[in-house]
């Protein structure tokens, strides 16, 4: 399946050959187990979907365990490195939407960036190229487990009545825009948010990587003797290049993003509006 | 931009909005572009 971009139209498919452009969908997102097990009635595939997610956790796990191994007051080389990372958290992320009393959520946000981020990053590495975040169970799982973070963080901060009348009653409305405002809120903080939480960013890495296939398809297909051939394959093969940078660029925005709303979310549960 | 150059001192807060809205009006045409192949056949 790995081939099965460029294999979908054949190796002989070229333009002028017969066969019509084809073009990538879907279908690029779906991947054969290469393993197959059951454990106590539950059925394990391991795909490459599964290889890329473990292997991201080794990454992280290999890095900050190899960083911080012998930590010392002046750092020097990967702990640089993994102390900048950390500071960027902290100061970035965390200080400016929490504040203060954030710092107890910086290990579970710095978690997630890096995890975020590895796993977009996939889309770049040659050889993986395929972002796991683009397989819409990850983002999805990542969404509840930040959603299952800050609603009982909020009720237990701000008790159960304080916090459902902070979100659905905001202070400083005049009294009749409550009919309109509330159930504006109340769908768009308990329902709304989970889902473009997640759906943000599935679709960014889903739109990138389907952009990046069907660049390079086109640069396959177009390749032939002929000028236009020639021309639109250079052109797209270029693109291919020239976005797969920019997709480097999204990547690392898109862990900021997901990171920062993370972030807010908590921030929002543990100090009402005001 | 102006923002930034009225009070380099917020840069981080300012630059952390910006690209908040940018995400949550992003999100939107996205979820156009990628519902079609999610749902579509």
């Amino acid at each position: 399946m790995a081939f099965g971009v460029v294999a979908s139209g054949g190796p002989e498919c070229h333009l002028f050959s017969g066969c019509g452009f084809p073009a990538p969908g879907a279908e690029i997102f779906q991947f054969d187990a290469v393993l197959s097990f059951t454990i106590g009635g539950l059925a394990f595939n391991i795909s490459k979907v599964t290889i890329l997610l473990f292997l991201a956790v080794v990454v992280i796990l290999g890095f900050f365990g190899y960083a911080f191994r012998k930590p010392k007051l002046v750092p020097r080389g990967a702990q640089n490195v993994g102390e900048l990372g950390y500071l960027f958290i902290r100061d970035g992320i965390v200080r400016e939407t929490i504040g203060k009393g954030g710092d107890k959520f910086i290990p579970f946000l710095f978690s997630f960036f890096f995890l975020v981020w590895i796993l977009n990053f996939w889309g770049v590495v040659p050889g993986a190229q395929l972002p796991v975040t683009s397989i819409f169970a990850i983002p999805v799982t990542f969404a509840i487990i930040v959603y299952v973070t800050w609603v009982p963080l909020g009720i237990y901060k701000q008790g159960f009545v304080g916090f459902f009348k902070n979100i659905m009653f905001p202070p400083g409305v005049p009294k009749a825009m409550y009919i309109l405002l509330t159930p504006i809120e109340l769908i768009s903080n308990f329902l709304v948010r989970p889902f473009t939480h997640a759906v943000r960013l599935f679709a960014n890495m889903f739109a990138g990587h389907l952009l990046l296939a069907t660049f390079s398809v086109a640069a396959f297909y177009l390749l032939s003797f002929s000028v236009i051939g020639i021309l639109g394959s250079a052109a797209s093969f270029s693109l291919a290049v020239l976005l797969t940078g920019f997709e480097a660029f999204i990547q690392a925005l898109q862990a900021y993003i997901f990171t920062l709303l993370a972030a807010v979310y908590i921030g929002s549960a543990l100090h009402a509006e005001h | 931009m102006q923002a930034i150059a009225r009070q380099p001192e917020a840069y981080g807060i300012i630059r952390q909005n910006m690209l908040l809205g940018f995400a949550l009006a992003e999100a939107l045409a996205l979820i156009g572009f990628v519902v079609p192949f999610v749902f579509g056949t």
